[in-house]
């Protein structure tokens, strides 16, 4: 399995579109901060948070997410060249659980990175400020963690269900796409709690719900007024986010195991 | 007796509506050139691709060096090599860059194997062309070259000399001929050019509609495929009883188109020509043939599918 992990990564590095998603997302991200009030670099970790992490930052992840996966487990199924790792002798399982392994490392801890990393910097630049409570963001940001290794894992399944990285791209990215945008767009409509639960099950990530604040408060600080948001989260809402995350996740990755042990390479 | 390398026994597959691979069983001995020879959805590519472990069988077993374990049967392809189908390759990437990935993946410490099968296949001057611009010919020649990469003991090759120039059809004859004298690597090959294996392979496996019809070995093929005198006349069910009764000879096929081959009496063409034509038969055409594999496999397969459509016809009757 070392060696497929090696050559996995060699590829990866010689491949352009790998790279293209990297500055698409990054582009993504600091084009979303451009277009909110203010300049970026003057804003508070918690100002930045608010205006980005719901909108931009969503679908910076969700594209990121989808060209990364999907290329690194469908590229070689797509051109064939996957075949001849079995013919080489190495087992389905080692095959499969190489592209599990190189795609999560580089899809995972770089779409955190993306996501973290402006936040990380202007509150070490100009504090964390008052706009929300730092604790709520932060547990906020671990179901946000569950949610991506959700998104991660449904772009596994559908590229190994449709043997393509094209086909699995069009399908990852489109459904997370509308489906997000679909169920917030009700649940905004009915603000009503069932409906957002529903979203949870229905939809193929919360990311939108979680990370959008909608509460907040006007306060009169150091003679400004200032919106304060509720960064907390219902319980029960927590609670199904994290089961449906994990479940499937599970289902998921197993459900793509078991088809690529089972299929006939072409 | 040479080890038997390769042990397959009444291999199926079985796909929704069609069986692809019928209770095939044969053997493999190290040092062998096996030719798979069939018609085109015969079978052959997709025994190959159980071998490979890209199709997975539905009945039988594979042992390969006397092992059929999953496990085990994967650890023995790092021993083997295939081309299956059209070698594939990453198109934007160039040759080296293919076989290196290959090289990895292989776990080949030695980087200067890449350049020495390169020369090996006449691909050292593509440099940094991509795959994507390469003839059918050198994207053969860089699929050859993936399978020499890891200095194999058994070679799994479907169509090996597809697309390549006549000049390539005999470097990579000569080159499989050498492999197979000078390092013992067994092969299989499957080619429709059946000219090329008649130069190259040491048995044959000829199989059709997913069965094997027959195995034989070169030696045993060049005794079938002798000599015979072909005789066409105005009266060939004549010329037949003059033969038999007169001549003495019953080593004869009647041929589809009523004419006679005659196996025996090569050195007594004058008399029976002159018996012929004294009981009243008027020779058409008379000439010494010899059959090759072409006509071999021709008569083989026509055979086996007449009886296949007759078998066809009889069970529509009976509905």
């Amino acid at each position: 399995m070392k060696n497929l992990i090696k050559t996995l990564n060699y590829q990866t590095r010689r491949d352009n579109i790998t790279y293209y998603a990297y500055i698409a997302a990054l582009a993504g991200l600091l084009l979303g901060c451009y277009t909110e009030d203010g300049i970026i670099l003057n804003l508070t970790g918690s100002e930045y948070f608010i205006q980005t992490a719901g909108g931009c930052g969503c679908i910076s992840i969700i594209f990121y997410f989808s060209i990364i996966i999907t290329r690194i487990c469908g590229w070689d199924y797509s051109d064939k060249t996957i075949n001849f790792q079995i013919l080489g002798g190495h087992s389905r399982n080692n095959v499969f659980w190489s592209r599990i392994w190189v795609s999560f490392i580089r899809s995972v801890p770089v779409g955190i990175v993306l996501y973290i990393f402006p936040p990380v910097f202007l509150t070490l630049k100009n504090g964390w400020g008052i706009n929300a409570d730092i604790y709520g963001i932060i547990f906020r940001c671990f179901l946000a963690f569950l949610i991506i290794l959700r998104i991660y894992s449904e772009c596994v399944l559908f590229t190994f269900l449709t043997k393509s990285c094209y086909t699995g791209l069009a399908i990852s990215g489109m459904s997370l796409f509308l489906s997000n945008q679909i169920v917030s767009f009700i649940t905004m409509m009915k603000e009503h709690a069932e409906l957002s639960k529903l979203g949870i099950i229905s939809s193929m990530s919360n990311l939108f719900e979680v990370m959008n604040f909608h509460d907040y408060d006007f306060q009169y600080i150091n003679g400004v007024d200032e919106r304060i948001y509720n960064s907390e989260i219902d319980s029960g809402y927590a609670a199904l986010t994290i089961t449906v995350s994990v479940l499937i996740c599970i289902v998921s990755i197993f459900f793509s195991w078991c088809n690529f042990k089972k299929t006939d390479m072409k | 007796m040479e080890e038997i390398l390769i042990d397959v026994k009444n291999l199926d597959k079985q796909y929704i509506k069609h069986k692809a691979v019928n209770n095939v069983s044969f053997q493999i001995r190290k040092g062998m050139i096996c030719g798979l020879v069939g018609p085109n959805g015969a079978g052959k590519t997709t025994i190959m691709k159980i071998m490979g472990g890209l199709v997975i069988l539905t009945g039988g077993t594979i042992s390969i060096y006397g092992n059929s374990d999953e496990k085990s049967l994967s650890k023995a392809r790092s021993r083997m090599s295939f081309i299956v189908e059209i070698p594939y390759a990453k198109e934007k990437m160039t040759a080296y860059e293919n076989l290196e990935i290959q090289r990895i993946q292989k776990g080949i410490p030695d980087k200067n194997r890449i350049n020495e099968v390169l020369e090996l296949v006449n691909l050292t001057d593509t440099g940094k062309k991509p795959v994507q611009n390469f003839s059918l010919g050198m994207r053969q020649r860089l699929g050859i070259a993936t399978a020499l990469l890891s200095k194999p003991e058994i070679m799994v090759l479907d169509e090996p000399i597809n697309g390549l120039d006549p000049e390539g059809i005999v470097e990579i004859r000569k080159l499989l001929l050498k492999l197979n004298r000078e390092e013992e690597i067994t092969m299989i090959i499957s080619s429709h050019i059946l000219s090329e294996l008649s130069l190259l392979c040491t048995d044959y496996i000829f199989i059709n509609h997913g069965e094997i019809i027959q195995t034989v070995s070169a030696s045993e093929l060049s005794k079938i495929c002798s000599e015979y005198y072909h005789i066409d006349t105005d009266n060939n069910s004549l010329a037949a009883a003059v033969l038999e009764n007169r001549l003495g000879y019953n080593h004869f096929d009647i041929d589809k188109d009523g004419s006679i081959k005659l196996y025996e009496g090569l050195d007594n063409i004058k008399n029976i020509s002159k018996t012929l034509f004294e009981s009243g038969v008027i020779p058409v055409r008379l000439g010494i043939h010899e059959a090759n594999l072409e006509q071999y496999y021709m008569n083989l397969v026509g055979g086996k599918n007449e009886e296949s459509d007759k078998n066809t016809k009889l069970s529509n009757k009976k509905r």
